[in-house]
């Protein structure tokens, strides 16, 4: 028995320890995107302070310190953007429903993200005047609606991740549930056997409905681009849709717990 | 002067003598007085009016004892068991549910069902940064 209890421990402890550097690190990334986010929120304050101040008083000194206060501010936007992008790259390794291939497709998107804010971060010290700030700001600006569209690419494919990940476990149970029919049916009576398929044909259906839903939000996923607003709209739907490919695999779940009674009982 | 008309026989003004005085007696139609001659009007109205006003305290009264009054419950209907006709069989076990493949596969499915019950798909720590945009300057 004390083998046994202990053989269990060292299993549910290896297990932990798996899982554990996966979450850990997505955990540590928000963390940081967290602290990153607060400094942006005070390099933007301190920015405008000094920026009401030159306005104000319109002289040398105060615009010397607008200047200063600018390349900090527009670094650090380029910095939380970035650390948000590794944070949403955390979540996708760490994503147990993405083969290799999947993450390729998503990948590059975070890679071109953070290849732009790296180019337009080491501008940020170069700013000598009001002038530089704006034109570096505008960049940034150039490709905010880019940006947008990349974060909600991200956000779909991995809830659309978790689902395929649920959609696996299914289709595994699935699985089994077709080896334990074929092993019950010499014993089983034709009622019972039509009973049986019955379910597994529902199963079916059920798993068809799912499949159909997860390639409507595959197929547009690319095409959440363009205006802010657009892809807002397009956004929620996919939403919507993600809601219900869930539900499609909620009530397979109750299927397979009535098939397991149908199964359990002559 | 004064002349006598001929055709208009001559008399003499009335004289009138005092009476002796006699002490007067109260009637009871001279009590009463003479502007309020409706006395059986006015009992009758005022004996409808104190039957109206008692019959009101009355009503005033039972529905004051009514709403005091603790509401009366109706009681429980009896409950009478029903038999049943005939008795349901236990269900027999069948050969596959004793086996240990059917054990995993019960755990696997109630695994399944508390994850996706618990698991929600949105994450609220995925939602991205509000960044500012505008320097605001003019420049």
């Amino acid at each position: 028995m004390k083998r046994f209890l202990l053989g269990t421990f060292l299993i549910v402890l290896s297990f932990g320890l798996i899982a554990w550097p996966a979450q850990a690190s997505s955990r540590q990334a928000y963390q940081d995107y967290q602290y990153q986010f607060d400094v942006y929120r005070q390099r933007l304050s301190d920015y405008r302070v000094a920026l009401n101040q030159y306005q104000q008083f319109k002289s040398l000194a105060a615009q010397q310190d607008t200047v200063e206060k600018v390349k900090l501010y527009i670094a650090q936007r380029d910095n939380v953007a970035k650390t948000y992008f590794l944070f949403l790259n955390e979540k996708l390794s760490e994503n147990p429903g993405f083969g290799a291939s999947e993450l390729s497709t998503y990948r590059p998107i975070i890679t071109n993200q953070i290849a732009f804010l790296d180019q337009n971060v080491v501008l940020a010290p170069s700013i000598a005047s009001l002038e530089d700030a704006q034109t570096v700001s505008e960049k940034f600006e150039a490709n905010y609606e880019i940006m947008q569209s990349a974060y909600r690419q991200l956000i779909i494919a991995i809830e659309l991740g978790y689902l395929n990940y649920f959609a696996k476990r299914f289709d595994a149970a699935v699985g089994h549930a077709q080896t334990l029919i074929a092993a019950s049916r010499p014993d089983s009576s034709a009622q019972k056997q039509a009973i049986m398929d019955r379910w597994l044909l529902a199963l079916s259906n059920k798993h068809s409905l799912y499949q159909q839903k997860a390639n409507t939000i595959r197929s547009t996923i690319p095409k959440i681009v363009g205006d802010v607003q657009q892809q807002d709209r397009l956004f929620q739907q996919v939403q919507t849709t993600i809601n219900a490919a869930r539900q499609d695999l909620v009530e397979a779940g109750s299927y397979l717990k009535e098939l397991e009674t149908a199964l359990k009982y002559d | 002067m004064e002349t006598a008309l001929p055709n208009q026989p001559t008399q003499s003004a009335p004289q009138i003598t005092p009476n002796p005085a006699v002490p007067s007696q109260p009637t009871p139609e001279a009590a009463a007085p003479p502007s309020t001659p409706k006395g059986p009007i006015s009992s009758k109205l005022l004996l409808v009016v104190g039957s109206v006003f008692v019959l009101g305290i009355f009503i005033f009264g039972f529905l004051y004892v009514q709403s005091m009054r603790p509401a009366t419950q109706e009681p429980a209907p009896a409950i009478t068991p029903t038999e049943a006709p005939t008795p349901t069989p236990p269900p027999n076990l069948s050969r596959v549910a004793t086996t240990s493949a059917f054990g995993a596969f019960g755990e696997e499915i109630a695994s399944y069902a508390a994850t996706l019950d618990a698991f929600s798909l949105q994450d609220s720590t995925l939602s991205p940064p509000i960044l500012d945009l505008e320097l605001g300057l003019v420049i």
